[in-house]
């Protein structure tokens, strides 16, 4: 009637009382079942070891650790290099593992992989971002195997962790060595470079500009006085050279006139030649008075190559420093004084030049520092990148060195074995309780189910209640079954009350209720 | 209890009954003219007392036998040979005695409503005890006040009451329904000197059996017969209840035919046996007639009538 109508608690305690056996045998039977396969199946035992992880003994703060990787990713890793094939073929070999069931290497080690268990620890106590450990079980059909096998994955971990590290840190230091030879190589370069700029710019180079600006100043202090030193100096040489030629007029000699004015024009001739020079040294040759005063120059000497002859001895003997026989010992020592004078003015010439020369290369200095200062400041700029890089690969390449010191001395964060794998006892499968549970579930909610498909089928009328759910009509009487029978004791009706109710369709045996088999 | 509440229903039923008689319809008239004063006890007096009084039996059977148009004397009696296995409402007491009791007083309870007399009884497939209930429901009516029960029946293709009572299984209601008999040829009685417990024959001498008869594949026809009517017509003021035991309806249309001419019908449904569907069409197929209303019957779950009845047992 499930399924039919709205059950109350009495249909379903009527239900259960009417077809509680089709429960209970069930449940009974799996749990048979259940508890004996705990016999038929093989048992499996566990070995487990604990493998605590290490924190570095030296503070992080003092050598900072080259490997920062979580240790649940390195875990994972080192799972994944562990339980690969060439790993685990060796211990499969050694151990002879699933060698009765006849299954090929892969097979052998996908069983094995299946076996091998690796659990982190979660604990409270674990400190922020890490694990204090994990577990490391392997579960097999023989204790003993099971816990020679879990050692040697164990130790596996323990050298696996190790060699990693290892590999990490001298991986870590021969990369920075060889970073570092390359920045080296680099600032040694950027060295050279600056090196070679500050020879050829010397002197122009950022922070001369003041004593280039001192020099530039004392220079033309040195052009002003070495100016008026020569022009003093042509000064006196053409008062000599006027002494001379009068003291050469005096002398008995016709023609004076003659030589008079010769002279005066060499004197003129001097002093455009002088004023000529002067000017080029400040002005180029294009400059108007430049041109003036060479016109002039060249005027005066046609007039003078126009002169006639004896002016011009005249006049030769006039300008003329050099000595001669016919002079007189006054004239002579004008003459010395002259040609001392000319050689004054020489000297001081090319002092005045050199001296131009200076101011010139000052000024010049003065003009291209802001070129000089921008390729400087590009120069040194590369410098100091190359020598802060280099700086702080250098500081790295320590760090790694203490680091991978640290390593080679097992100061650092490592695997230790807390606990040796243990000789399992008992088996963890089959658990007896767990079978017989399951069975004892498994069977009464199979015949749950049997008893639901069966109520959902029956369709039979059992109650006043089906009566007038399907009907509507009311139920005048209740004539029980087992109560017509007198001559049966009640306990024997109770225990084969199915029977009887197999009996009520039996043809030959006509039953109380049924009013006889052949009745309609 | 139950007893305690039968006699409150039998007086207020014996009220409506005087009442009825004070104030008779026109064509109900000659039947209570007819109609033997079986209502005249207040209660159900014990079967040992009403044993023991010869006389006052013998009054009753006059009263009985002499009345109406049906010739009462002229009824055979026969040695019947009830089984008690399957009668058990003819024990002194016992669980089917109260649970028949039980019914007989919802029947009573019915015809407060309206006035019913004859009931048939079916269900809607055979094997669901139609038969059973029929024949103890008759038993257990004639034990109310000596009441006259006329027990037909009805099933004339598989008939079985003969079974019950051990009686003469013909001539039938197939004969009277086929104009072979009359209505005292197939009426049956147990014969007086039958070897009965004093409680069984008070019980069975207040029982007229009509036994079905063979009416084979005419059955139907017979059924449909106005005949029936007629029997049950005629039959009527001489007996308190009339009790007709029917084919089922739903493989045979006999029943549906029995019904028109009966007052009330129960349907018997067999616990844990009749589908509900069942149950729906054979009410759909007496829709017409007025159905009182399902016998559940072989329920396994127990009642309780046993236990109570036992510590009565007990205290007696």
């Amino acid at each position: 009637m499930l399924g039919h109508r709205t059950l109350n608690v009495d249909d379903y305690l009527g239900i259960l009382k009417r077809r509680g056996w089709m429960i209970a045998i069930p449940a009974v039977l799996l749990t048979l079942v259940g508890f004996a396969l705990t016999f038929i199946v093989p048992p499996r035992y566990v070995s487990q070891t604990l493998i605590l992880v290490e924190q570095q003994k030296v503070p992080d703060d003092y050598v900072r650790p080259v490997v920062v990787e979580d240790i649940t990713a390195r875990l994972a890793s080192m799972k994944e290099q562990i339980l690969s094939r060439s790993r685990l073929q060796p211990i499969i070999e050694r151990f002879n593992l699933y060698s009765t069931k006849k299954m090929q290497m892969d097979e052998r080690i996908e069983e094995t992989r299946k076996n091998i268990d690796i659990k982190p620890i979660h604990s409270e106590m674990a400190r922020t971002g890490g694990l204090p450990g994990f577990f490391i079980s392997f579960q097999d059909s023989d204790p003993h195997t099971a816990q020679m096998v879990c050692g040697e994955i164990a130790s596996l971990f323990v050298t696996a962790n190790l060699n990693a590290r290892a590999q990490t840190v001298e991986g870590t230091t021969e990369f920075l060595k060889s970073q570092l030879a390359d920045a080296k190589r680099s600032l040694d370069d950027q060295d050279s470079k600056l090196a070679a700029f500050q020879a050829k710019y010397l002197g122009q180079l950022p922070g001369d500009e003041s004593q280039n600006m001192n020099m530039l100043t004392s220079m033309n202090t040195q052009l002003d006085a070495s100016t008026q030193a020569l022009s003093r100096m042509e000064q006196d040489r053409t008062y000599i050279q006027a002494m001379i030629s009068q003291q050469q007029s005096m002398a008995p000699a016709s023609g004076e006139h003659g030589a008079a004015a010769p002279g005066a024009q060499q004197i003129e001739l001097q002093n455009l030649q002088n004023e000529e020079s002067d000017l080029t040294r400040r002005y180029t040759d294009d400059y108007p008075d430049v041109v003036a005063v060479r016109r002039k120059i060249k005027d005066l000497r046609a007039q003078i190559a126009a002169a006639p002859a004896p002016a011009a001895s005249a006049s030769s003997g006039t300008v003329s420093s050099a000595p001669n026989r016919n002079d007189t010992p006054a004239v002579q020592q004008l003459r010395a004084q002259l040609r001392a004078l000319d050689q004054g003015i020489q000297s001081k010439r090319h002092e005045q030049g050199v001296i131009s020369s200076q101011v010139r290369m000052y000024q010049a200095r003065i003009s291209s520092s802001p070129g000089v200062l921008e390729q400087y400041k590009t120069l040194t700029r590369d410098y100091q990148t190359a020598q802060a890089f280099y700086d702080d690969l250098l500081k790295k390449m320590n760090q790694s060195k203490m680091a991978t010191d640290l390593e080679k001395r097992q100061q650092g964060e490592q695997f230790s074995v807390m606990d040796q794998p243990n000789l399992p006892d008992t088996p963890v499968f089959p658990k007896r309780g767990v079978f017989v549970g399951a069975g004892f579930m498994a069977g009464l909610i199979l015949g749950v189910l049997f008893v639901a498909w069966r109520e959902y089928r029956d369709t039979a009328m059992r109650s006043e209640r089906d009566i007038w759910a399907f009907t509507k009509l009311p139920t005048l009487a209740v004539i029980s079954f087992s109560g017509a029978i007198p001559e049966i004791p009640v306990a024997a009706r109770r225990r084969w009350g199915w029977l009887k109710r197999k009996e009520t369709f039996q043809a030959d045996k006509p039953l109380a209720n049924a009013g006889g088999s052949s009745n309609v | 209890m139950s007893r305690i509440y039968e006699a409150l229903q039998k007086a207020e039923s014996e009220r409506k009954v005087e009442r009825t008689e004070r104030e008779p319809r026109p064509e109900e008239r000659p039947e209570t003219e007819h109609a033997p004063a079986s209502v005249v006890v207040e209660y159900e007096r014990p079967l040992s007392q009403v044993s023991d009084s010869a006389d006052d039996l013998r009054v009753e059977e006059d009263r009985f036998e002499t009345s109406g148009g049906l010739n009462l004397r002229a009824v055979k009696r026969c040695a019947w040979t009830p089984s008690i296995q399957r009668l058990p409402s003819l024990l002194e007491r016992g669980p089917a005695v109260e649970q028949f009791r039980s019914l007989r007083s919802r029947v009573f309870e019915a015809r407060d409503i309206k006035p019913i007399k004859s009931i048939l009884v079916s269900s809607g497939l055979p094997q669901e005890g139609k038969s059973f209930v029929s024949a103890n429901l008759a038993v257990s009516l004639a034990r109310h006040k000596n009441s006259k029960v006329l027990l037909i029946d009805g099933d004339m293709r598989r008939y079985t009451l003969h079974e019950l009572l051990g009686a003469e299984s013909h001539p039938g209601l197939a004969d009277y329904l086929s104009g072979k008999a009359s209505l005292e040829d197939v009426m049956q009685r147990p014969s007086e000197n039958t070897n009965f417990p004093d409680i069984e024959r008070q019980v069975l001498s207040n029982l007229t059996f009509i036994p079905g008869g063979n009416g084979g594949d005419k059955a139907a026809d017979l059924s449909g017969n106005s005949r029936f009517a007629d029997l049950l017509r005629i039959a009527a003021p001489h007996f308190d209840w009339i009790i007709v035991d029917s084919s089922p309806v739903i493989p045979v249309s006999d029943g549906v035919n029995l019904a028109r001419s009966c007052d009330g019908v129960l349907l018997v449904a067999r616990s844990g046996v009749t589908k509900y569907t069942v149950a729906q069409r054979a009410a759909a197929e007496l829709r017409a007639a007025n159905v009182l209303g399902f016998v559940l019957n072989a329920v396994h779950e127990d009642l309780g009538a046993g236990s109570y009845y036992n510590y009565n047992a007990d205290k007696e």
